[in-house]
């Protein structure tokens, strides 16, 4: 039970600010109920809870609030207003709190990620010649290595391309041999894509910042180069749930005018295994029987698409893996419980909470009995790997392009860093 | 900001173990993070893999894409692994006195 609040100022400025900023958080439609806190993974650390953070702005403790890390230990995974009565957007309220700390006294490494992506085009700061290099490298490398992918068209700025791919800076930047497996399934689709060069790394650190001139910067710079200079009719973001909701929500937010439409990876994995396109299955699993769960990253499910997202994960997963071989966690889809690594958690340096957040989604994940967790979202991936070796685990945590690659026999010896010792040879 | 003790120095780090600021590296940072990263001996590629590191963090202010890194040294990246078991991030570069990478690592 959090300590009771002590009350010796009052202020409304902070009150005023969310209200004004959003429209959906009326503070003063709150029961007090307490739903909010008792569905909220990040209540009670910091001796913090939702419930408690709201009513101390309505409080008039604005002083206090703002001196709250908790703002930054809150993952603003939206489960908290799903379940809220009154509809309180209590994850936006979060994000305003944080857009009103001192620039430079945010957390570091979310501040550098969102500076070196307004700099260099991507969170990591890379000059655009050096991904250029590796992307030319690693396609190269595949088609040497498999004579099936001697074709493998891989472009950057290719004008008049169907589709533009939004790609995670994690890949190309520190595992490039994860790149392949998607470019793999694009390949075998017969999709004619392309990557832009402008703004090519999908993620938006300063979404996570607060930072709202940053985020619809990268945005927009974005959206004129797809619309203006490639003319690429679908973006399709790949497996990365905040990059995904940053596109998704931003263009709303800022009312970018955009031509393109937007799309998540898992939603055309569906669909291409559904017109027959993709001819996964999962025969390979049938003597194996070996168990995956899944992980419904906020951001692309209860955040953004919702069931479709959710049904479309399970679909491909159980074409891939065979229906009897997926175990479901407890809650699941869009009432499923963050990981504990969204809202930039993994780059604000907050870590015992941020471990212990992710305790009960490590308890959920154990109790499945699953070998592997398949999550299409970088931040829920590192995570959800991070608490496994923490907590003593024994589970792997993969991709989706990975297993239904595997699923192809395609699936290349460098390409399983992620895979358990039972499927390293599986499909070779 | 932690604080850590070494044979007989010490060291400001970060949440991350990465050393609080590039000027305050030193050999006797590299042989801290060599135990704390479990690695037995270092050789002369380990070696060559942190004066590589240095000197592109020096040039351009980040750590280098692997690609790049395997390019110049000719390494491939499992190599790297058998090096570094925390990998060119989270140990190579660690160990090069670099900050923590930014974005989603």
């Amino acid at each position: 039970m959090a300590k009771p609040i002590e009350l010796d100022d009052f202020k409304t400025e902070l009150k005023e600010m969310v209200e004004n900023n959003v429209p959906d958080a009326n503070l003063d439609l709150c029961l007090t109920c307490g739903t909010c806190s008792g569905g909220c993974p990040a209540t009670e650390l910091m001796d913090m809870d939702p419930r408690k953070f709201l009513r101390m702005i309505l409080l008039g403790m604005d002083e206090a609030v703002m001196k709250s890390d908790w703002t930054w230990v809150c993952t603003m995974c939206a489960r908290c207003m799903t379940v809220c009565p009154m509809k309180i957007n209590i994850p936006k309220m979060i994000y305003n709190i944080r857009s009103r700390w001192p620039r430079e006294e945010r957390p570091k490494g979310i501040l550098g990620s969102c500076d070196q992506h307004i700099r260099s085009g991507n969170a990591m700061g890379v000059p655009k010649e050096d991904f250029i290099f590796t992307v030319e490298d690693v396609a190269e490398e595949i088609k040497e290595m498999d004579p099936r992918f001697k074709d493998l068209e891989v472009t950057i700025d290719r004008v008049g391309a169907h589709m533009a791919i939004n790609q995670n800076s994690r890949e190309p930047v520190t595992e490039p041999d994860e790149l392949g497996p998607l470019w793999k399934i694009l390949h075998l689709v017969g999709a004619d894509w392309t990557y832009p060069s402008v703004m090519w790394a999908g993620e938006n650190y300063c979404m996570f910042l607060g930072d709202n001139e940053g985020w619809r910067y990268i945005l927009e710079e974005f959206t004129s180069h797809i619309d203006n200079t490639l003319g690429c009719k679908l973006v399709v973001n790949t497996e990365c749930g905040h990059s995904f909701y940053a596109i998704w929500e931003g263009l709303k937010k800022f009312n970018i005018d955009h031509k393109f439409e937007f799309k998540n990876a898992v939603e055309l994995y569906a669909q291409w295994i559904r017109e027959g396109k993709l001819k996964v299955n999962s025969d390979w699993n049938k003597d194996l029987k070996i168990k995956f769960t899944l992980q419904d990253p906020c951001n692309i499910v209860r955040k953004s698409v919702g069931e479709p997202m959710a049904d479309d994960m399970r679909f491909v997963l159980e074409s891939v893996v065979g229906e009897e071989n997926v175990v479901e966690m407890i809650p699941n889809r869009s009432n499923n419980f963050c990981c504990g690594g969204g809202g930039g958690s993994l780059q604000a340096g907050f870590f015992e909470e941020r471990r212990a957040y992710g305790k009960v989604k490590f308890d959920q994940i154990m109790a499945t009995g699953a070998q592997y967790v398949v999550v299409p979202c970088h931040n829920c991936h590192a995570q959800i790997m991070d608490i496994e070796k923490v907590f003593g685990g024994n589970y792997h945590v993969v991709h989706y392009w990975t297993l239904i690659c595997l699923s192809l026999g395609v699936l290349g010896e460098n390409e399983r860093e992620y895979l358990g010792p039972d499927l390293k040879d599986v499909g070779l | 900001m932690p604080q850590v003790e070494f044979n007989g120095e010490t060291f400001s780090i970060d949440e991350d173990g990465f050393i609080d600021d590039y000027s305050n590296w030193s050999e006797g940072w590299v042989q801290y993070v060599k135990k704390v990263e479990g690695i037995e001996e270092l050789n002369d590629e380990h070696h060559l893999v942190i004066a590589m590191l240095r000197e592109y963090y020096e040039k351009n202010g980040i750590a280098p894409m692997v690609r790049v890194l395997s390019k110049v040294t000719k390494f491939k990246l499992k190599h790297i692994y058998e090096l570094f078991p925390s990998g060119p991030g989270k140990g190579a570069c660690k160990m090069a006195g670099l900050p923590k990478p930014t974005g989603c690592v």
